[in-house]
């Protein structure tokens, strides 16, 4: 868990002061981040009380009952009474004053909660574990960034792209908390597919992920890759896992991908509930045995080769 | 798969209904302007259609300096199935382009899926979804749901017709399942 911070209307030299507490906080073993006020809900708004901007934040957050840190320019102290804060305070008054407004409300409670630990520390797969066995949306927060899963409509949506970046380059990281999600994400949301969202970070983050477990899935959807002709590995490893081959071995012996990409790739298409545990029973129908007129080797190679199916994705 | 023989032509069809966007498939995926047989449509035009495909699209595609890969599009009207069967006699693998727009996707894809398999048993299918981005939020669940509802597992891919580099990669998909 992270305390997310946001500033509105400081200058710079104050912002700078409330990074150098934010990391003092480290020493309490919390976590935060100091980012401008955007309006949307955090754990604690520093404004300044002597400007009509920092006022009307805070008459704002108060209406939204967000913990508000108030910093004038009248003295070098802290009074808890009023979570007022002298701007020429030193740091460790600030540290005071953060931790005595998050005790206040239940932000410090979550952010101390214990962290998930081993595996789960890597988002990927704390967010994989997250989406199995549910067929609803899900709501994923990590370092005050909200992603919405969406497996109603195969989405990820976040409230812009810098959001959605901010949350790839967290997935290998741990600190991802989740609940479901209900309900439109938000007005004017930035959207990606699911499927290259998840595969992409599966790819990422191969290295650091165990092996994954093939031999207790088989295929339940193909990934929809069709805007992301850079994958091409993914729809190779589809198409083995389709036919049957159930070990990272074989995948990567046929493939010839690193054994640890093969399993983040298959990492991805479970985040992206494409795999379903081999003990499911569904009906699955057989084709008719095919009377096409299959391209003879040399010539499938040409195709193969003429539409880049051996190419590498990265 | 068999090795060698000779250097025979090696067909792909595109299939699916009126103005999904098959001729616009062939077009990406063609490397000069493929042979059409567009005529102006004299029904009510749909949407920016205002052209329709009456026999069928080709275009050639070189795999090598000798072998062609011949590209033929199945016209979508239902009074040219007649020449389905003909069209599609040797293909080895057929892209069924569907409109995302379709209100009856599902149905529809099922029905094509169906006449495909009626016409040539098994053969490989991929299923490419165009005009997405004229949705707010283009979905696959429903039909990949329907699709699994019947057990089948095949590639479904969204993509822009316009794009060679989806066209292609739809092409790979289809191969993939081959491979």
């Amino acid at each position: 868990m992270n305390i997310d911070i946001r500033v509105a209307g400081t200058g710079e030299d104050l912002q700078k002061r409330l990074r150098l507490a934010s990391g003092l906080l480290l020493a309490h073993k919390i976590r935060s981040t100091v980012r401008d006020w955007d309006g949307t809900r955090c754990d604690c708004v520093v404004v300044t009380g002597d400007d009509l901007f920092g006022q009307r934040v805070r008459a704002y957050a108060a209406l939204k009952q967000i913990p508000v840190l108030t910093i004038t320019r009248a003295n070098d102290t802290f009074d808890p009474a009023t979570n007022t804060i002298g701007d020429g305070a030193p740091l460790n008054l600030y540290v005071r004053a953060f931790l005595a407004i998050l005790q206040a409300g239940d932000a410090l409670s979550r952010a101390r909660a214990p962290v998930a630990s081993g595996e789960d520390r890597i988002g990927l797969l704390a967010l994989s574990r997250a989406l199995a066995d549910r067929e609803g949306d899900l709501l994923a927060m990590v370092d005050g960034i909200e992603v919405h899963i969406l497996q109603s409509s195969g989405h990820v949506a976040a409230r812009s792209q810098q959001d959605l970046e901010q949350a790839k380059d967290q997935l290998g990281s741990p600190g991802w908390q989740f609940r479901d999600s209900n309900g439109k994400p938000c007005d004017s949301c930035y959207f990606e597919s699911l499927d290259i969202f998840m595969i992409r970070a599966g790819i990422r983050y191969g290295g650091m992920l165990p092996a994954f477990p093939v031999a207790e899935y088989r295929l339940g959807c193909w990934p929809d890759l069709g805007t992301a002709p850079d994958l091409v590995d993914p729809l190779r490893i589809a198409s083995l896992v389709a036919k049957g081959h159930r070990s990272l071995d074989e995948l990567a012996g046929l493939t010839g991908i690193d054994q640890s990409q093969v399993s983040g790739i298959l990492w991805g298409f479970r985040a992206a509930s494409l795999l379903v545990p081999e003990g499911r029973r569904d009906t699955l129908a057989s084709r008719p045995e095919s009377k096409a007129r299959m391209p003879y080797a040399n010539v499938f190679q040409k195709l193969a080769s003429r539409f880049g199916l051996f190419q590498k994705s990265w | 798969m068999m090795e060698n023989p000779d250097s025979a032509a090696v067909k792909l069809v595109i299939a699916g209904p009126v103005g999904a966007g098959k001729t616009t498939t062939i077009r990406s995926l063609s490397e000069t302007e493929p042979l059409s047989t567009e005529m102006p449509m004299t029904e009510a035009a749909m949407g920016d259609k205002t052209t329709t495909t009456v026999a069928f699209d080709f275009s050639t595609v070189m795999l090598d300096e000798e072998v062609p890969l011949f590209i033929y599009g199945l016209p979508g009207q239902s009074r040219f199935q007649h020449m389905w069967p003909i069209i599609l006699e040797g293909a080895f693998g057929v892209v069924l382009v569907l409109d995302a727009r379709d209100e009856a996707l599902e149905g529809t894809c099922q029905e094509w899926l169906g006449v495909l398999d009626e016409i040539v048993p098994g053969l490989p299918v991929v299923i490419g979804v165009t005009k997405t981005d004229t949705l707010e939020a283009p979905s696959l669940r429903s039909l990949r749901s329907a699709l699994a509802s019947k057990g089948i597992v095949l590639p479904v891919f969204t993509f822009d017709a316009r794009n060679r580099e989806q066209a292609n990669h739809v092409i790979r998909a289809l191969l993939a399942t081959m491979a």
